[in-house]
């Protein structure tokens, strides 16, 4: 044998990682992975929150541009508000009797909310087919409203809230709950 | 070996993973584009709506919503807001099949109204003469005197909005009792600067034709203006259409600084690209008392009908100030509730696999909102092959609506 074979053979053994090395650095990379995997679905569901709780404030915003309509009605004789939402024998402070309904004239109303199903009486004004500010039937948020008056002002204070759904069976917002703190509150002053 | 197969487990999960998010995120992005578009749209719109106003406030605004203005020697009506482009309207056709119109997409509605963007009022000064050729004006402007009469009569032609070369931009003249007519100055009609007059305050001398044929006049013709008549300033004709656009078949909302006018919005190309993917635009009108007892104040909506009431294309009618208003005329309309409907851009095939776009269920039990929905009274587009199926097609779909009083016509409320 040469001296150049026994140089093959006699070389020192090739330095590398040992399998529980490899093992260990495999773990760190599938934590690591799963941290970034995390990282998406966390941005989903905050997006899908900040989408639900857009969609919820323009509702908000357009109820109260529909109260602002009904009550310019109310004021301007011999305009007629639409008989729909009016409710001659309400009593100042408490909810309102059929949801969806406003006083004449103007009270304070305890928290009532607008119709949430197509069963609703209302519904064929807050509906797709009328203001389109209840969306579907049985859909992913719910809103009310409550009116104070505010004698120092002398204004009417209007808060219309939307809240995600708390109906199991309802079309709900993705990752979006009633715990979710995903509450809007609008509110309007009318003289 | 081992630690080979391990390695490729841990990035087979990790990327199909990845390939599933990224699929996640790019089904929400089409979730999220409509509805995105649709408010933007609205937000849009809403600013020249709820401010929609001609200055005229002893009449409440008469010409804040312009569905006809005369045109032509002697005048003919010209139509500038319309329901439902069908493609029967005068001067329009259809353009390609299902789609769309000369002046708009098949089934959407175009509007036109007038929006305050820096108004003023300057008085006339009496007596105002008749209507005619070449009549003389005298107007109480002093915005320059201050500096100079040059500086005054600079001052002017920005207050009238002067291109420079041939024309005041449109303007109105309005009087004591709410009547009005359209005016406009032109090149060679800027008169004089005087701003020593101090006792009559005949400050600028301007020479304009009241009854051009190529001047817009009110509808059925101007009514005698009676003093004090004020000269209207600031104020910017706008209209609003949804046009597929030929070059890449993606539906835009289009405006116009300008009086929709049929026979050159054909497309024409006077409209400019505001918003793409905007599918739909309703308006429904909203009046002060029921024009027709019973069937209550919202029309153009998916019960009422202008049509129903002789209303020409299903637009409300505008009788002008030489004509008694009829119980549905747009003077007595308070508010717009308006739609717009927006899409998505196509979905992609990782997209598509997320959600339901091959629904084959009827439009009464379907779950997949893949269809261009029912606004107002546009219905939902239906499936020729299959006439209880809504027409599916691989987009999203959003409708986003609004009711928004006429300010101007509703002031201390």
């Amino acid at each position: 044998m040469g001296d150049g074979v026994k140089h093959l053979f006699s070389r020192p053994r090739a330095r590398g990682s040992s399998f529980v090395e490899v093992l260990l650095a495999m773990t760190i990379m599938a934590l690591v992975l799963v941290g970034i995997l995390q990282m998406f679905s966390v941005s989903l569901v905050i997006n899908k929150g900040s989408a639900a709780r857009t969609q919820m404030l323009f509702r908000c915003q357009q109820v109260v541009e529909n109260f602002r309509f009904f009550y310019y009605l109310q004021r301007n004789p011999p305009a007629v508000p639409p008989p729909l939402l009016t409710d001659l024998a309400h009593v100042s402070g408490a909810a309102m009797t059929v949801p969806g309904t406003l006083p004449i004239p103007l009270s304070e109303v305890a928290q009532t909310f607008l119709p949430y199903t197509s069963a609703d009486a209302t519904w064929p004004y807050w509906g797709p087919t009328g203001s389109n500010v209840i969306e579907q039937d049985s859909g992913p948020y719910k809103i009310s409203y409550t009116i104070k008056q505010d004698p120092a002002q002398n204004v009417w204070v209007i808060t219309v809230s939307a809240i995600p759904t708390d109906v199991a069976t309802a079309t709900r917002y993705f990752g979006v709950g009633l715990t979710s703190g995903k509450r809007v509150d609008y509110v309007a002053q009318f003289q | 070996m081992v630690s080979l197969l391990l390695l490729v487990i841990v990035l087979t999960v990790a990327m199909s993973m990845l390939f599933q998010m990224r699929a996640f995120a790019e089904r929400q992005q089409f979730f999220m584009l409509p509805r995105q578009t649709a408010r933007r749209a609205v937000d849009y719109l809403s600013y020249y709506i709820a401010g929609a106003t001609d200055l005229n406030a002893t009449a409440d605004s008469p010409n804040a919503l312009v569905v006809y203005y005369n045109l032509g020697s002697p005048g003919v009506p010209i139509q500038a807001s319309y329901d439902n482009l069908d493609g029967t309207e005068a001067g329009n056709a259809v353009t390609v099949p299902n789609v769309s119109t000369k002046f708009g997409d098949l089934g959407t509605d175009v509007i036109t109204l007038l929006a305050p963007t820096n108004p003023a009022k300057y008085l006339a000064a009496p007596t105002f003469g008749g209507l005619g050729t070449g009549s003389g004006f005298y107007f109480n402007f002093r915005g320059g005197c201050a500096t100079s009469d040059a500086a005054n009569f600079a001052a002017f032609q920005t207050a009238t909005g002067y291109d420079g070369t041939t024309q005041s931009a449109l303007l109105l003249l309005v009087d004591k009792n709410g009547n009005w007519i359209y005016f406009q100055i032109p090149n060679g009609g800027y008169g004089v600067s005087n701003c020593a007059d101090t006792t009559t305050f005949k400050n600028i001398h301007v020479t304009a034709d009241t009854q051009s044929a190529s001047l817009p006049a009110p509808p059925n013709g101007a009514a005698n203006l009676a003093d004090p008549v004020f000269l209207v300033t600031g104020i910017q004709a706008i209209s609003f259409r949804v046009l597929t656009d030929p070059a890449d078949g993606v539906p835009k909302l289009q405006q116009k600084l300008g009086l929709f006018d049929p026979s050159t919005d054909n497309p024409g190309t006077a409209f400019v690209n505001v918003m793409e993917n905007v599918e739909d635009l309703q308006i429904a009108y909203v009046y002060a008392q029921e024009p027709v007892g019973g069937l209550g104040t919202f029309w153009n909506t998916a019960t009422n009908d202008l049509r129903t009431t002789g209303a020409a294309f299903g637009a409300p009618p505008q009788a002008g100030p030489t004509a008694v208003p009829g119980p549905t005329d747009v003077t007595k309309v308070v508010g717009i509730r308006f739609s717009v409907t927006a899409r998505s851009p196509r979905l992609g095939l990782g997209a598509q696999q997320l959600t339901n776009v091959q629904s084959s269920q009827s439009l009464a039990t379907t779950t997949s909102l893949h269809f261009r929905p029912a606004s107002e009274n546009h219905p939902v587009p239906m499936n020729p092959l299959a006439p209880t199926q809504p027409a599916y097609d691989l987009f999203d779909h959003y409708r986003a609506t609004s009711m928004l009083m006429l300010r101007n016509r509703t002031l201390g409320s």
